[in-house]
């Protein structure tokens, strides 16, 4: 019978269905639609359709393809072999049709006058159960549900109604608008094809509707991982980490956008996706969420590589125009519903779950056998290798659990709390306390790390420690914005050190207890003490320790820190071709656990002794203190591997810090001063105040005793491995704070270690403990009788509650107690002074009044100089030995012992202009900061003060100035030669190493007639300027690193003055330089390290699997393809060929 | 329901059992955490070395400084002036020590903020002071008339310097300052009549300093608008004729004060009374102390011994008078010192001191003064018949008792040493060892009880002689130089080694 009905060619691509195949073919069958036509697109199924295809359908046609192909390529087939029709009706080989599906599907079409249509899709197996109907995006292209999961279909979506997206499981597309459209994508392998179909049509104006009287069952094999994408079919990616569909939707979504915007539009919204994409690839990282990261990276470079066809297929797009991008983002939804969901999640889940879940739905989504096989590493032999032990999964307990948004809630309250304590300083400027002296500036900030001279004492050729070049890294991530370098390394410790805490405990399996170590961990007053005392070392150190434990206990293998726990998920032992070469290296390091995790620890050893050089003695301490322990408490075999991972990660740190090492390590006895400057042991924490971990002005109450008393709790009610570690964690911290408590009291001489960097692995073991107690409550009391212990338990928080006070309280006024007026601004006018010639400034004080590093003058008293004025950060690592700056202590030495009257006049060699006195750490103001005092020794002020040529220029409560009134510019010239500096040049062997002595009454220069020459800003390594015939004093060491260059451009006659400084005989007058010459070791030191850097990261990213796959895609690409976009096995290169019939063609 | 509880109660069972070794942990966290709590109470940590005395002003360098400097002003230059200065040189080292000598005179135009006149250029030369040995010199050779300084800038320590004064009415030593001060206090001045104070500030730095100057008197604090903010140029001497703007004042502290830079101050106090007279030339104290010493004082007959006390400060002061006799100690004496004025002890007044017997004399304050001596011979003696000293707040073991001359060039015709005495004002007896100063001598070995005083007479220290005096516990020096009648007139308090 002839009706006037549209022709309706159904469209089903299979690709090996499984037994519902069947029941799809059958559901097309009974459509009571008359004009309907089903064609089978077989897609290299591994066995040939027809037969079933027939024995359902024998009406079917049937199109068979050898290779495996996208998606969208094989049903862009249909252009090629339909002719006549009015609709295609396209299919996945997993949906079932209701009877009327496709009559309503037309029917709607007419009515509503659109190009697709989509039915209501539900699920397979409960058909009162929604999928989809109809699809939502935003404007990055982002595909939104507008149903939620297992929604139940009470018919609350059955009104018709425009969407974006038709979902792609069953679609009516119009035959006249896929054909303007040029069918689907067929660079789309998979996922994203229905996006990129609809939005196409509705530039073209096409209209997208919903039909939800129309509807359709759909397995969602594929989307849902059942069925795992067939590892053939040219997706990018590689073996290793293959693509996955989360990929694939993301790539296909931003292809979507580079495709269908206009100019203007693309150009507001692309770069928006970039920042959120950033954020979302940075959250992901730091959540372990690989799989998303390496989704947003991979969508990124597939993109970026087919730019080419991207702009060919826009321009297609472009050309049909006809409604405007203002008119399709009506269709869109607002704001990012990526991000919308996420937060969503969170909230719901909480910041782990949230990406937990995320997790386990990609492995499940992964599916066992095929992906898995493409992932593992095949040996030549084509069997999968064996999987390395795989990290313990943590096993969380039920009473364990916190529900994700108490935890989301407490996170953020401990977030807004350490905020709002810290809320001046992050957005004001930080004063320059202590070690919080600001950067010189990008350039400058690594130039020191190349330059090979260091300005500190009188100049040194010793290497500079790499924390000039981690802070200028951070400082090249932010732009050079070396003020906000400076507030992320600080402030950036205190969560890490709380997430250190959490992953610590992490394997003991409860949410509470995470939790509270963490909290814990930021309600111990120690990292407030370091912000109000500018202690960076503390910071740094509070931010490491919970790592450096981390990689310890890790390397015991005890319960629960699973052995091979930091080992990949597979082990990369072999691979195909010739990849076996280039990886050998690694593959080695993959079956050497323990040197893997001593490349491990010893990065992160280097990272923090760059900064805080005492975290060497941290880590050995603390793998010494844990094989102590498990001597009491048993295993202490496996514990002495802590030991050994202790020391040799200390090796490795020391081979990445080379240069430095060697330059320390040249100090010889005086290496020591490496850790720090003694401190008056008069002024030595009390061992109470070390339990309390208040070493500064926060906390400072007895209130933090309930951190040391809740740490108790595990001691009295865990068992097993709670009980074990509790005890351990015990160990390390009477450890640390026995050897904080010693070094105050000055019992191990020479060796100063600020009390803050000590106490960091005690606070971490603490919270730990803290954290057991609550992992012992759940666990181990879990079927007590209500008693004493449970009591305790509740004292223990209550306890806990109350030593967070004082922390709180101390975050109400927004600055941790940090003084707002600091030395600089106090000082400020000596910069002002430059113009009588370059000058160093003499700081003596108590290291901790310092604002840069120092040297021992003894009985506490410290000595370090600066030039121009108040110093940056170029001062703040110093070289561990003074060289010629000890002349300055000497001379010192000699006024405090009242052997001199004249420490101006020996000052005068070196430059300087200003001796400063600190008793403070900052100026103290009266009722608007009393900052940390630091008395120092009682003899230096009487001493200063006899000097006849210093002049107590300047005097603040904490701070004097002496002006030298006998001082000789850095860089000074005078006519003729300068006999008293070359009289000066032989010191008295078995002197002190200061001038010679000479009756001279007060304000007789120590060179006549000297005046400045050659300016310039402070530690430069050149300078220039006009010189007339006569002598160049240069107080600049190593001398013999320093020339000066005349204008001829040969170097000067140079000879000795003062012992160690340099002078210059001028001939004739003109423009000279005086410059450094460091010869060819210091770059190359600087080399060196820096590969060792970059091997041992790339063996470790490569390890944790950071690099981005289609890096190693593309390498491989190179070699055994041309260059140019994934080939798609078009249908063009194909041959017609004949519609097969059914079972009877 | 039964196999339920009953692996319930298996599980308190285990509960309740205790972990292996819990208590043994638990024992050893508690026992070494409390014992080192103990070990930190019982261990205190060390308190900060205190302060060193300020040694008045006047300690020697040690031997084997790098540099060292000598600071004398009070004196007077040429013929024609008050009194004559003389300086001696002690070197106490085993090398030469060269020094730069620069003497000059004050303007004398003008007074306090008002002194304009124009310095005369400084005379520098150059000296060398032999190893052990002495040297004196005239710092006012080649220079005119005037009220004189002199700075000695040395190549190393060990040297000790003192001048003295002399003219018509007597004679004074004093040491010598051996680093400025931005503050100086004097107690003991006056300016009635047949009295001259004069003042003298002396800047040998290399920046000028302002300096404010107050007088305190028993009525209250005088500040003359004249004696504020008075310039002392780099290298500078200003002088000031007290009895200029504090006339008739019986009993006067001065108090002098840097606003900026440091300076050296002394008064030179003559008395004169007809045919006779006396002179006390006193280096200022640098600051205010609540302990003063004076090693030894005797009381004369008819003589006069007097103790001027000057409260700079803000609050009373109750000073107490500690008196030590060789064998005995007379109960102390205490004396109120109203804030910002002056007070006096007669000791020659006092019954409990027993006459002709030296005695060492501690004074305690509540509050922080400044303490000076005067004595009076009895009428009718030659001159000098008074002279005066400044206490000391110093205790040390090794001293140099400097000579009232050398002899080619006494301080005053027929100078002598005529007593070397040495107070113990500790709790434990002071081995003391005199020597000659430089060459390690031996003069006398003896042994000072606490709180007592032994006395040297010239029969053992006699001539002009320098002394070290080195001891086993910190004592007080202090030498009394003759031609004198009564002791105490013209006397000196030794020089302290730093170390």
């Amino acid at each position: 019978m002839e009706t006037l009905a549209p022709p309706v060619v159904a469209v089903v691509v299979a690709h090996d269905p499984g037994p519902w195949f069947e029941e799809t073919l059958a559901s097309l069958g009974s459509q009571d639609y008359a004009e309907l036509s089903v064609l089978v697109l077989d897609n290299a199924s591994a066995s040939d359709l027809t037969t079933r295809v027939a024995a359902v359908l024998p009406t079917a046609y049937v199109r068979r393809f050898e290779a495996p192909q996208g998606y969208g390529a094989v049903s862009d087939e249909v252009r090629t072999m339909v002719d006549g029709a009015d609709y295609y009706l396209f299919c996945h080989d997993d949906v079932a049709l209701f009877p009327d599906t496709v009559h309503l599907l037309v029917e709607e079409s007419f009515r509503s006058n659109a190009g697709i249509v989509s039915p209501k899709v539900v699920e397979w197996g409960d058909p009162d159960r929604l999928v989809h109907v109809g699809m939502a995006v935003d404007k990055a292209g982002s595909v939104v549900e507008r149903v939620q999961p297992f929604e139940i279909d009470h018919g609350q979506h059955d009104a018709v109604r425009d969407v974006f997206v038709a979902p792609g499981g069953c679609t009516l597309v119009r035959t006249d608008l896929f054909e303007e459209l040029g069918g689907f994508d067929p660079g789309i392998v998979a996922m994203g094809e229905d996006l990129d179909l609809c939005w196409r049509a509705q530039v073209v104006g096409a209209r997208v509707v919903v039909a939800p009287a129309a509807r359709v069952r759909h397995l969602e094999e594929l989307a849902g991982g059942a069925r795992p994408l067939d590892p053939a079919l040219p997706v990018g990616g590689d073996p290793e980490h293959p693509v996955t569909l989360q990929a694939l939707q993301r790539r296909h979504e931003l292809l979507a956008v580079l495709k269908c915007y206009g100019w203007f539009h693309r150009l507001r919204v692309v770069p928006q996706i970039v920042v959120l994409n950033t954020g979302e690839y940075l959250v992901a990282v730091v959540a372990g969420n690989r799989p998303r990261a390496r989704a947003v990276a991979h969508a990124w470079g597939w993109n970026l590589r087919r730019l080419g066809t991207t702009r060919r297929l826009r321009r297609e797009v472009q050309a049909h125009r006809r409604l405007g991008d203002k008119e399709i983002r009506v269709l869109q939804l607002r704001g990012s519903a990526r991000l919308s969901s996420y937060t969503r999640r969170v909230f719901q889940l909480g910041f782990h779950g949230a990406h937990a879940d995320e997790l386990q739905s990609a492995e499940a989504a992964a599916g066992p056998p095929a992906v898995a096989v493409a992932a593992l590493p095949v040996d030549p032999g084509g069997a999968p290798a064996p999987a390395a032990p795989v990290v313990a999964p943590v096993a969380l307990t039920e009473r364990g659990r916190v529900r994700g948004r108490v935890r989301l809630a407490t996170w953020l309250v401990a977030a807004l709390v350490v905020v709002v304590g810290s809320r001046q300083l992050l957005t004001g400027t930080i004063p320059s306390i202590g070690q919080f002296v600001p950067f010189p500036g990008w350039g400058a900030t690594f130039g020191q790390f190349f330059a090979g001279w260091h300005p500190s004492g009188v100049g040194t050729t010793a290497p500079a420690t790499p924390a000039f070049a981690v802070a200028g890294v951070v400082g090249t991530v932010l732009l050079g914005a070396m003020g906000l370098t400076q507030k992320v390394l600080l402030f950036a410790c205190i969560p890490l050190g709380a997430w250190g805490v959490v992953r610590l405990i992490r394997p003991f399996g409860s949410q509470r207890a995470s939790l509270v170590a963490g909290v814990v961990y930021l309600a111990i007053p120690l990292p407030y003490d370091a912000l109000a005392l500018g202690r960076l070392g503390g910071l740094a150190l509070f931010a490491g320790a919970p790592w450096v434990l981390g990689h310890l206990f890790r390397a015991t293998g005890l319960a629960p820190y699973a052995p091979g726990g930091s080992a990949p998920a597979v082990a990369p032992t072999g691979r195909p071709g010739g990849r076996r070469a280039r990886s050998a290296g690694r593959r080695w390091l993959a079956g050497h656990r323990t040197l893997r995790a001593c490349l491990l620890l010893g990065v992160l050893e280097a990272l923090l002794v760059s900064f805080a050089p005492a975290a060497a003695v941290v880590v050995v301490v603390a793998g010494a203190a844990l094989a102590g322990s498990s001597v009491v408490l048993g295993q202490w075999h496996s514990a002495v591997r802590a030991l050994w991972l202790a020391l040799g990660a200390t090796a490795v740190a020391g081979v990445l810090c080379l240069p430095w090492l060697i330059g320390v390590l040249a100090a010889g006895r005086g290496a020591v001063a490496v850790f720090g400057t003694p401190t008056p042991t008069s002024g030595a924490a009390s061992w109470g105040t070390l339990l309390r971990f208040s070493v500064g002005p926060i906390g400072d109450s007895p209130l933090t005793w309930a951190f040391v008393v809740a740490a108790l709790l595990p001691l009295l009610l865990a068992r097993g491995p709670r009980f074990r570690w509790a005890g351990r964690c015990w160990s390390i911290a009477i450890v640390f704070w026995f050897v904080a408590w010693v070094i105050g009291r000055g019992w191990l001489g020479d060796l100063a270690i600020d009390p803050t960097v000590l106490l960091a692995p005690a606070a971490a073991a603490t919270a730990l403990s803290v954290g057991l107690g609550i992992a012992a409550f759940e666990e181990d009391l879990r079927t007590a009788t209500f008693g004493w212990r449970q009591i305790a338990t509740v004292a223990a928080v209550v306890a806990l509650a109350l030593g967070t006070l004082p922390t709180l309280a101390s975050a109400v006024p927004g600055r941790w107690d940090l003084p707002q007026n600091d030395f600089a601004q106090t000082l400020a006018w000596m910069h002002a002074q430059r113009g009588a010639g370059a000058f160093r400034v003499l700081w003596l004080g108590d290291p901790r009044s310092l604002n840069q590093g120092s040297w021992s003058s003894g009985d506490g008293l410290a000595y370090a100089t600066s030039e121009g004025g108040t110093p940056d950060a170029t001062w703040l690592w110093n070289g561990t030995s003074p060289g010629p700056a000890a002349q300055l202590s000497s001379a010192v030495g000699l006024a405090r012992s009242g052997r001199t009257d004249r420490l101006g006049a020996m000052l005068a060699p070196a430059g300087v202009r200003y001796v400063v006195e600190l008793t403070a750490i900052a100026p103290v103001i009266p009722q608007v900061q009393t900052p940390a005092s630091y008395p120092v020794p009682a003899d230096l002020s009487p001493a200063l003060g006899r000097q006849l040529d210093l002049d107590p220029m300047f005097t603040e409560s904490g701070v004097t100035v002496y002006a030298n009134t006998d001082w000789l510019p850095e860089r000074s010239w005078v006519a003729g030669s300068s006999a008293h500096a070359a009289a000066a040049g032989a010191i008295p062997s078995g002197s002190p190493g200061v001038l010679p002595p000479t009756a001279s009454p007060p304000g007789t220069r120590v060179v006549p007639g000297a005046r400045p020459v050659l300016p310039g800003p402070p530690a430069q390594r050149s300078y220039t300027g006009p010189v007339p015939p006569g002598t160049v004093l240069a107080a600049v060491a190593p001398a013999g690193r320093w020339s000066l260059v005349g204008p001829s451009g040969t170097a000067d006659p140079r000879s000795s003055s003062f012992g160690w400084a340099a002078q210059y005989r001028v001939a004739a007058a003109g423009t000279a330089i005086l410059r450094f010459d460091g010869g060819p070791w210091a770059p190359l030191g600087v080399l060196v390290e820096l590969v060792l850097w970059l091997a041992v990261a790339a063996a470790l990213i490569e390890r944790r699997g950071v690099v981005r796959p289609w890096v190693r895609a593309v390498a491989r690409r190179s070699q055994h393809r041309p260059a140019g976009p994934d080939p798609i096995p078009g249908l063009a290169d194909e041959p017609t060929g004949d519609l097969q019939a059914g079972a009877d063609g | 329901m039964t196999e339920s509880m009953s692996r319930q109660a298996r599980l308190q069972r285990q509960t309740r059992r205790p972990a292996p070794g819990r208590w043994a942990v638990v024992a050893a966290v508690v026992v070494v955490v409390a014992g080192l709590a103990l070990v930190d109470r019982v261990v205190a940590a060390p308190t900060p070395a205190p302060a060193p005395s300020s040694a008045d002003g006047v300690p020697v360098a040690p031997v084997g400084s790098y540099s060292s400097s000598a600071l004398c002003t009070g004196g007077a230059a040429g013929p024609d002036g008050l009194a004559g200065t003389t300086i001696y040189l002690t070197n106490t080292s085993p090398v030469d020590v060269h020094a730069v000598m620069t003497s000059q005179v004050a303007p004398g135009t003008g007074s306090g903020a008002a002194s304009t006149g124009t310095p005369a250029a400084p005379v520098q030369r150059d000296l060398v002071v032999p190893a052990r040995g002495q040297a004196a010199v005239n710092p006012g050779a080649g220079l005119a008339a005037g009220d004189l300084a002199t700075s000695f800038a040395f190549d190393g320590g060990g040297v000790g310097v003192n001048q003295v004064v002399s003219g018509a009415g007597g004679w004074s030593t004093s040491p010598c300052a051996s680093a400025t001060s931005p503050s100086w206090y004097f107690a003991g001045g006056t300016t009635t009549a047949g009295n001259a104070l004069t003042l003298d500030l002396f800047n040998p730095t290399s920046t000028p300093s302002v300096v404010d100057v107050s007088f305190l008197t028993p009525s209250g604090v005088l500040v003359p608008s004249t004696y504020q903010g008075i310039d002392v140029p780099a290298g500078g001497l200003v002088s000031e004729n007290v009895g200029d703007f504090v006339q008739g004042q019986d009993e006067i502290g001065t108090v002098v004060a840097a606003q900026s830079g440091g300076v050296v101050a002394a008064e030179l106090q003559q008395w004169s009374s007809g045919a006779t007279g006396g002179i006390g030339l006193r280096l200022g104290s640098p600051s205010p102390s609540t302990v003063w010493r004076f090693a030894q004082t005797t009381n004369t007959g008819t003589g006069t011994t007097t103790f001027h006390l000057a409260n700079p400060g803000s609050t009373p002061a109750v000073a107490t008078f500690a008196i030590g006799l060789p064998l005995a100690r007379v109960v102390p004496v205490q004396v109120t010192v109203a804030p910002q004025s002056v007070a006096t002890f007669v000791a020659s007044a006092s019954h409990r001191v027993p006459t002709q017997t030296p005695y060492a004399v501690t004074v305690s304050s509540t509050a922080a003064i400044v303490v000076s001596r005067s004595v009076q011979a009895p009428p009718g003696s030659p001159p000098p018949v008074w002279g005066a000293m400044a206490g000391t707040t110093t205790t040390a073991v090794h001293w140099l008792v400097p000579a009232p001359g050398v002899p080619n060039a006494p301080g005053t015709p027929g100078a002598t040493v005529q007593s070397l005495g040495v107070s113990d004002p500790g709790a434990v007896p002071a081995r003391v060892v005199v020597t000659v100063a430089g060459t390690g001598t031996p003069v006398a070995v003896f042994t000072v009880a606490p709180g007592s005083v032994a006395v040297l007479g010239g029969g053992t220290v006699g001539g002009l002689r320098a002394f070290e005096v080195r001891s086993s516990q910190p004592v007080v020096v202090e030498e009394d130089s003759g031609p004198s009648v009564a002791a105490g007139v013209v006397s000196s308090t030794g020089m302290p080694f730093t170390s």
